[in-house]
């Protein structure tokens, strides 16, 4: 039987591990767009721009998201679900898969002996705690786009 | 009492009908309705709901809704004809002034953005003219005398700061504030809980001595009629079926309906048996009804019944009854069917107690902690709660709301995270915490939960197979779909659903047949454990009747174990093999259901207990209410612990409290031996 | 209440800094040839370009850009305009323009609150009678009807019957009437309209019928409890329409000559003027935020159920 400071833990480093991985991920679409957007342009310049205003819409994303969690009625922004009285039969939290295309698919999707054991996916965290960590995801992208753009000489 | 009959009515309604006019459809809500209402008397009015009770109250006051109308009859109060009314100027005479009513929610009653103080004063000046500062005295004077402490600083307090109990009084303040002759209480008590509505209910009879007023309550609770009542009037389909005084009611019922009502009350049932129900529902007011409005849903209605409508007859000087029984010329068949309910009552024997010497532990539940996060602060909804229950058992778990009995059933299903902290046993394997895929979906179908309202989560737009069918979609429990379709079918067979149903929505059922869609939901996975959550509370008499016998049947055919969370004491007793009450979230005792009941040791069971109205009147009137205040516990130096005081009875209590409470067993032990 | 308040100023002012960086990060990539005054665009070749755009510190990485703008703003310099008014200061043409739409827009919201509100407690009281249809044609009338025909026939035909002018003279003040006027309707509109609904969405409510119980009449009521509670959500969007009337409205303030920010912006945009767009966009960002929480505030004040939930 686990501690409950232990389990604490192991909830918060888990946590840590998909906010890690969440944040590449919009990191890579991000850069994906940049990329797009300074080809479109034919400059270096708009690419690194790019960076800083992607920068910019995941900071307010992040930051607009946090406000609809503590309450704040951001149109669009979609605020935390009602607690809802009951729970249908399913008692799930988000079990069912989604049938996903193979270039979509992680790790967690198979469940075999190369699955990592520290692996996590969204589906193990309730509504609140995958908010929050979204929240922290987005701000880590778009600080990283910022040090990025900042890096690159142009 | 007796000099009530020489009086005259302050107030008779006769032949009353009343109208609305819904889309184009007319609903005859109330039709032919007649009381009398006589001064200082408590006259209780019981019925279903839907049956036009809260209507035909409504119309002495002349709130009915905009559609609605009185198209016939007449109502007297004091020598004015009140139906005559047409303005609003008319009616300011009568409303607050001689009659005041309170309101079934209190959480609604009051204006959330005005002070209590000034909703209370507000009446006072308008009604007498009082200056302000006057009117405000009256108005603490009013507070303190309905039992609120410091009613100078809660004057100027806003409703939210009232916990529910505290608001309906602040409401009752509010209506009795101007001295009316008759209050009408339409549900008062029915949205509290338990210990609430004792108190609130002595509230009212001691306010009606105080200040000699008529109080009419609508109910549907047969506990409160019993302890409340002088006169019940009994109500359905729009009319009153029979009125007596409270002791003519309970005793000798004469109204097949005031019988089959007070049948299907699981009080009075026998423990193994099934309990009595009503078939069918009410009638559809937007027709025309022939005859004994009830006969349909009575299977021992004659002929006569189904053409005519009965008149009222007299049994006694005071008790009436609108049933074509009493005619002289079905004598003999009542005779008959009388000694036939005598008969079966002397034949049933209740089943013998659960046996638990060679049962087994289905789930163990040890220390479970369940913790919320509140803003910054961390509050504890479930506290180190320790219970086992065994295979086949019902357990039930009573407690008021907010006790933390729900969070229990949840973290038993698994519905919380991270914060549960203890450990949950389900045939000896550990089920917190993180489970394999396969392990959580062997659970899933093995363990299933029954809610108060199942359809309240649920897509409106799902029908009823693919509602019932989820869990076989979730899990992919079935071979092709004609196999689903054939579980599905089987299932609602077995709960008593018609087989058509199956291509309808939720929202064209009744209550009870939501119930019913719904344990058939949780029963087609083929669980051996369900926690079923409430399923009753939100039903009337008759339909919880019917739900119960479901439950109960389901049990015994299908070997089901139940953990039954209920707010009621009365109705677990019926269903329950053992019961354990929880408060503030912490066990406080759990004993096998009778012994509960015969020898409660804890104050807090005690209190709650004391509380529960009974539906028999003698009892009702004999009976202490006891209160229980949580700081009569010297728990800060000797902390409780959970103790099996006898075998088979826990308590929460510390060492002190256990001598005290070994002392209480032993004496009434030694009484039982003389 | 105090730390209420405090937490929510705190808050605001980290979203307003944070749509300032996202905004201007996102406007920096607005073409280059935005930047160009008028004269460059036809006559300049690729390097005297560069080293215009060099020298105005156009090619800088975004960050350094931001501390600029950020620190000349703090100097009361927001750049210049570059091709609606050619080489004026955005500062100097915002402090000529915003006080005419501002007089404009606070007469008329006065006017629409004041009326509005009159319109409303008028339509619920004898709600379903004459005075309610009454009410309902004039609302849907402004609402549905495109809002140029009736403002054009208020200017020709009302000016006529009055004798008032038919445009803005900054030094007549009768000829203010009219505007204001024009400007108003919507709002006495939308006021009526969405206090009518609260209103009558209250009236359903158990306090309602139990003060009716108490024996209070109708009318005092609606006065005593409806009203109160039917205000509160739209006291909340007072604070930003009052901030937000520096947008100024397009069609009034071209039907009247009125030299205000109507449709500023649109300008701006259409003839890519870089430097107006961004000052436009950033301050009504701004503003909008800061609408919000005063808003809150407001009514946090007034709706005591605010102090209980935030348990402070």
């Amino acid at each position: 039987m686990m501690q409950p400071d232990e389990e604490l833990n192991r909830t918060k480093s888990r946590s840590r591990r998909l906010i890690y991985a969440l944040s590449m991920r919009y990191l890579g679409i991000a850069l994906v767009c940049c990329a797009a957007a300074g080809g479109a342009f034919r400059s270096r310049m708009y690419f690194v721009f790019s960076l800083c205003a992607a920068g910019g819409i995941f900071l307010a994303w992040g930051w607009f998201s946090y406000l609809a969690v503590t309450g704040l009625k951001v149109p669009g922004a979609g605020s935390l679900p009602k607690a809802r009285p009951d729970v249908p039969y399913s008692l799930r939290q988000k079990k069912r898969r989604w049938q996903k295309p193979a270039f979509a698919r992680t790790d967690a999707d198979f469940e075999d002996d190369l699955t990592a054991r520290t692996h996590v996916s969204e589906g193990e965290f309730d509504e609140l705690q995958l908010r929050a960590v979204r929240i922290r995801a987005r701000l880590l992208c778009s600080a990283a786009l910022f040090a990025l753009s900042l890096i690159i000489r142009y | 009492m007796e000099q009530q009959r020489k009086q005259e009515p302050i107030l008779s309604a006769k032949d009353v009908r009343i109208q609305f006019n819904l889309r184009g459809q007319i609903l005859t809500a109330v039709r032919g309705a007649s009381l009398d209402l006589y001064e200082g008397e408590t006259l209780a009015i019981v019925g279903e709901s839907g049956c036009g009770k809260s209507v035909f109250t409504k119309s002495f006051i002349g709130m009915l809704d905009k559609n609605g109308r009185v198209t016939g009859g007449s109502i007297h109060y004091r020598g004015e004809e009140l139906t005559a009314y047409t303005t609003e100027q008319e009616w300011l005479k009568v409303r607050g002034k001689k009659i005041a009513m309170v309101f079934q929610d209190p959480m609604t009653s009051l204006n959330p953005v005005r002070t209590i103080g000034e909703q209370i004063t507000e009446v006072i000046t308008w009604h007498f003219g009082t200056e302000h500062e006057k009117a405000k005295q009256e108005a603490i004077e009013i507070l303190k005398k309905v039992g609120i402490s410091d009613a100078e600083v809660r004057y100027r307090q806003y409703p939210g700061e009232f916990s529910g109990g505290m608001r309906q009084r602040v409401v009752i303040a509010t209506a009795i504030a101007c001295r009316p002759e008759i209050l009408i209480c339409d549900e008062p008590t029915t949205a509290l809980d338990v210990t609430v509505q004792a108190q609130i209910l002595k509230l009212i009879k001691e306010l009606q001595q105080e200040y000699h007023m008529t109080v009419v309550y609508i109910t549907h609770d047969l506990g409160v009629v019993a302890n409340v009542a002088d006169r019940v009037s009994v109500m359905y389909a729009g009319q009153i079926v029979e009125h007596g005084l409270v002791r003519e009611i309970f005793h000798e019922p004469a109204h097949p309906y005031t019988k089959a009502l007070l049948q299907s009350l699981p009080q009075l049932g026998v423990k193994g048996h099934e309990l009595y129900s009503i078939k069918g529902t009410p009638p559809n007011l937007f027709k025309e009804i022939r005859g004994d409005a009830f006969a349909p849903r009575n299977p021992r209605a004659m002929e006569i019944d189904f053409e005519e409508e009965p008149p009222m007859f007299q049994i006694s000087e005071t008790h009436w009854a609108k049933t074509w029984l009493l005619h002289p010329l079905a004598e003999g068949y009542r005779a008959k069917i009388e000694a036939e309910d005598a008969a079966r009552k002397d034949k049933i024997v209740p089943d013998s107690p659960f046996d638990y010497s060679h049962a087994k532990k289905l789930l163990q539940v040890k220390d479970l902690s369940v913790n919320f996060k509140l803003g910054a602060k961390q509050f504890k909804a479930v506290d180190t709660v320790s219970f086992d229950i065994y295979k086949g058992e019902t357990l039930s778990l009573v407690g008021e709301s907010g006790s933390g009995k729900t969070t229990i059933g949840r973290a038993i299903m698994r519905i919380y995270g991270s914060n549960v902290e203890g450990s949950i046993l389900y045939e000896g394997e550990e089920i917190t915490g993180r489970l394999s895929r396969e392990k959580a979906k062997d659970l899933h179908m093995e363990m299933q939960m029954i809610f108060q309202d199942p359809m309240a989560s649920l897509n409106e737009r799902a029908k009823v197979d693919y509602i019932i069918s989820e869990g076989l979609y979730n899990y992919h429990l079935y071979e092709d779909e004609k196999d689903r379709e054939r579980k599905v079918v089987a299932i609602m067979q077995e709960v008593g659903l018609s087989q058509d149903f199956i291509t309808r929505f939720p929202h064209e059922f009744s209550g009870g047949q939501r119930q019913r869609i719904g344990i058939a939901r949780s029963l087609v996975m083929g669980p051996d454990f369900i926690v079923a959550d409430e399923p009753i509370s939100a039903l009337d008499v008759s339909i919880r009747a019917q739900v119960i016998n479901l439950l109960n049947k389901m049990k015994k055919e299908r070997n089901l174990t139940y953990l039954f969370i209920a707010h009621d004491l009365s109705v677990v007793r019926f269903i329950s093999d053992r019961i354990a009450v929880i408060h503030k979230g912490r066990l406080v005792e759990l004993a096998p259901c009778e012994e509960l009941f015969a020898q409660p040791l804890h104050p807090y069971t005690k209190a709650l207990l004391s509380a529960v109205p009974y539906p028999d009147p003698d009892v009702e009137r004999n009976k202490i209410l006891l209160t229980y205040d949580s700081r009569m516990h010297s728990y800060e130096t000797d902390p409780p612990v959970w103790t099996e005081i006898l075998p088979g009875h826990f308590i929460l209590a510390n060492r002190q409290e256990i001598a005290i409470y070994q002392k209480e067993i032993d004496d009434a032990a030694g009484r039982r031996a003389e | 209440m105090s730390r209420y308040i405090l937490r929510r100023a705190l808050r605001s002012l980290l979203t307003v800094v944070i749509v300032f960086v996202a905004v201007f990060m996102l406007l920096r990539l607005m073409p280059l040839s935005g930047y160009f005054p008028p004269e460059m665009i036809k006559e300049a070749d690729e390097a005297t370009r560069m080293v215009y755009l060099r020298n105005q510190g156009l090619l800088d990485h975004p960050m350094v850009q931001l501390g600029r703008f950020v620190g000349n703003m703090f100097h009361g310099d927001l750049g210049r305009s570059l091709t609606v008014y050619p080489k004026v200061p955005i500062a100097t043409l915002l402090k000529e323009k915003i006080p005419v739409t501002a007089a404009f827009g606070f007469a008329s919201m006065l006017i629409g609150i004041v009326f509005g509100v009159g319109l409303g407690l008028f339509m619920v009281r004898f709600k379903d009678k004459a005075g309610d249809k009454l009410g309902t044609v004039f609302i849907l009338l402004v609402r549905a009807v495109p809002s140029l025909i009736y403002l054009f026939f208020i200017q020709v035909w009302i000016s006529k019957w009055f004798n008032l002018p038919l445009i803005f003279y900054k030094d007549r003040p009768i000829s203010w009437i009219l505007p204001t006027i024009c400007l108003s309707l919507s709002s006495i509109a939308y006021y009526a309209l969405w206090l009518r609904r609260f209103m009558v969405d209250e009236e359903n409510q158990d306090y309602v019928k139990f003060a009716q119980v108490k024996g209070l009449p109708k009318r005092e009521v609606l006065k005593r409890h409806v009203f109160k509670n039917a205000a509160i959500p739209l006291i909340i969007y007072i604070p930003y329409d009052l901030l937000m009337i520096i947008a100024g409205s397009l069609v009034i303030e071209t039907l009247y000559a009125i030299p205000g920010t109507g449709g500023l912006l649109t300008t701006a945009i259409k003839s890519q003027d870089n430097n107006l767009v961004q000052v436009i966009v950033l301050m009504y960002a701004i503003l909008s935020v800061i609408g919000v929480f005063l808003g809150d505030l407001l009514v946090a004040f007034v709706d005591p159920r605010i102090k209980l939930t935030e348990g402070e």
